[in-house]
């Protein structure tokens, strides 16, 4: 029995993950691979929710209709439930109209589901952002005479995503945990791999605690870096700080 | 963060010595996990009652042991938890009966049923042999035990789903080359199923699988294991277990001829 077997076990549990080296690959891929989703996807609801709360705030009503419609079906209806209807509803309907030619992958639906669910709570909070931009800022960068975008890009984007960082983060902390319905559809993030590693191992309490502990750290990484965030980008006598 | 985990860890309680048979024939009823949605072995008819050929058994092995059976839908992933937990009494569920799993829980001998290994896939698949499956992409049921051991040996990467309805889904999206699972289920499934007539198994069936009951260890002098052994004993002996596999098409079953009237 080797050391990383011996530390794998120890107290009478088995730890495949430490020793055993196809379980331990598996598990990290799982990590990597929950880390570039969650942050591919916020890149993608990031960006996407910012340009519908301008959108909201500078287009006539029939865009802001839309954009309500949008932010209502994805707000108010359940994460895994999107999933499954992207997977196994809208990607079977690809395959029978499209024939077997055109597939799109369990994590390619699972990033446009995510996409969407966090960018519709990302919407939301960028356009209470906006809102909270003091109307005097603009009368004034108007009286300047600056354009249009140049009041947009210097003035409401800095301002609006100040406001909007602590709600934010509470979102961006809802797609880490979002990234797990994953699982549903075989999509090999930490949840899947574990769930696969406690099938064939029978170590449920180990992947379990192994499993609690990953997302506390990987969830708090996230949060420390969005306080960081925060206090550096704290304008003085502007918000509460 | 080992020592983190290991706290954590520490709920896990050893199993108090019970009188499970006891218990069973005091409440007067005996709580079977049975699976829901694999024809014809344990399914679910239109009005939600459970039927199937394990669900006969089921029912028998009760009668024998003078209770009500009750039914709780199980998975793979979940049937060994679920029995842990004290939340069944007996798995009665496909369960394959593994050197591993035989550490975790009591399997009932003589195994009820043999099966083995196989993969269904598209006509015209381009798999002929299992050495074609070398760097193939497979669809799985989460909790089935050979997935590790096809990934492992043909380096493929099996992407394990909910259960079986969910993963010929994705096979027939094309998520995958082939569908790894029960020999039996996939063919049985595949001659019943209209949707699945442009399906083939290719391969030969591999690996003998048996099938077994399965109790929780550490109940006192195993009554309930050994009383559950001799009735599936019988079952095999009296060819009753064979007459039972009739009505549901699985009277061919190489496993079930082999150990009728014996």
């Amino acid at each position: 029995m080797d050391l990383l077997e011996q530390i794998g076990t120890l107290g009478g549990f088995n730890y495949t993950i430490v020793y055993d080296s196809f379980d331990r690959a598996r598990f990290i891929r799982g990590i990597g691979f929950t880390v570039s989703l969650s942050l591919a996807c916020m890149v993608t609801s990031i960006v996407g929710g910012l340009v519908l709360a301008l959108l909201y705030h500078v287009r006539g009503r029939p865009t802001k209709m839309l954009i309500e419609f949008f932010v209502s079906v994805f707000r108010n209806t359940p994460p895994l439930v999107q999933i499954y209807f992207f997977f196994f509803g809208l990607g079977t309907f690809f395959a029978q109209t499209f024939g077997g030619g055109f597939v799109v992958s369990a994590t390619a639906w699972a990033m446009v589901s995510l996409t969407l669910f966090i960018g519709a709570l990302n919407t939301e909070c960028f356009r209470a952002g906006v809102q909270a931009v003091p109307e005097g800022y603009l009368e004034g960068a108007k009286a300047l005479g600056l354009r249009p975008w140049v009041i947009i890009w210097k003035i409401v984007i800095p301002l609006a995503v100040r406001a909007a960082l602590p709600s934010l983060t509470n979102n961006l902390v809802e797609l880490i945990k979002a990234t797990s319905y994953g699982y549903a559809i075989a999509v090999p993030e930490i949840l899947y791999v574990s769930h696969q590693i406690w099938a064939d191992e029978l170590n449920v309490i180990e992947m379990m605690s192994a499993l609690f502990v990953t997302y506390f750290l990987l969830i708090g990484g996230l949060i420390y870096l969005m306080r960081t965030l925060e206090q550096r980008m704290t304008l003085p006598g502007y918000g509460s700080n | 963060m080992l020592s983190a985990v290991a706290v954590l860890g520490m709920t896990s309680v050893a199993p108090a010595q019970a009188d499970k048979l006891a218990d069973i024939k005091k409440a007067g009823v005996v709580k079977f996990g049975v699976k829901a949605d694999i024809k014809p072995w344990a399914y679910v008819d239109s009005a939600g009652k459970h039927i199937g050929f394990e669900i006969d058994m089921a029912q028998h092995v009760a009668g024998k042991l003078g209770v009500k059976a009750d039914f709780t839908t199980v998975t793979s992933a979940n049937r060994i938890q679920y029995l842990q937990q004290g939340k069944i009494d007996v798995i009665l569920a496909t369960l394959s009966d593994t050197p591993k799993r035989r550490k975790i829980i009591k399997m009932v001998h003589p195994n009820y049923f043999g099966d083995a290994t196989n993969v269904l896939a598209p006509k015209g698949t381009k798999l002929k042999t299992w050495a074609d499956l070398k760097d193939s992409v497979l669809c799985g049921v989460q909790g089935s035990f050979y997935n590790k051991p096809f990934a492992k040996e043909y380096n493929a990467e099996v992407k394990a789903f909910k259960g079986p309805p969910e993963a010929i889904a994705a096979l027939k999206q094309g998520q995958c080359q082939a569908f790894l699972f029960s020999d039996q289920i996939l063919r049985i499934q595949q001659e019943t199923e209209a949707s699945l007539k442009d399906y083939v198994l290719p391969f030969e069936p591999r690996d003998s699988d048996l099938w077994a009951l399965g109790v929780n260890h550490g109940d006192k002098d195993a009554s309930l294991a050994k009383l559950l052994s001799g009735i599936v004993k019988d079952l095999h002996k009296s060819g009753k277990l064979l007459e039972m596999a009739k009505p549901h098409g699985l009277a061919g079953n190489p496993y079930l001829r082999a150990h009728a009237n014996k």
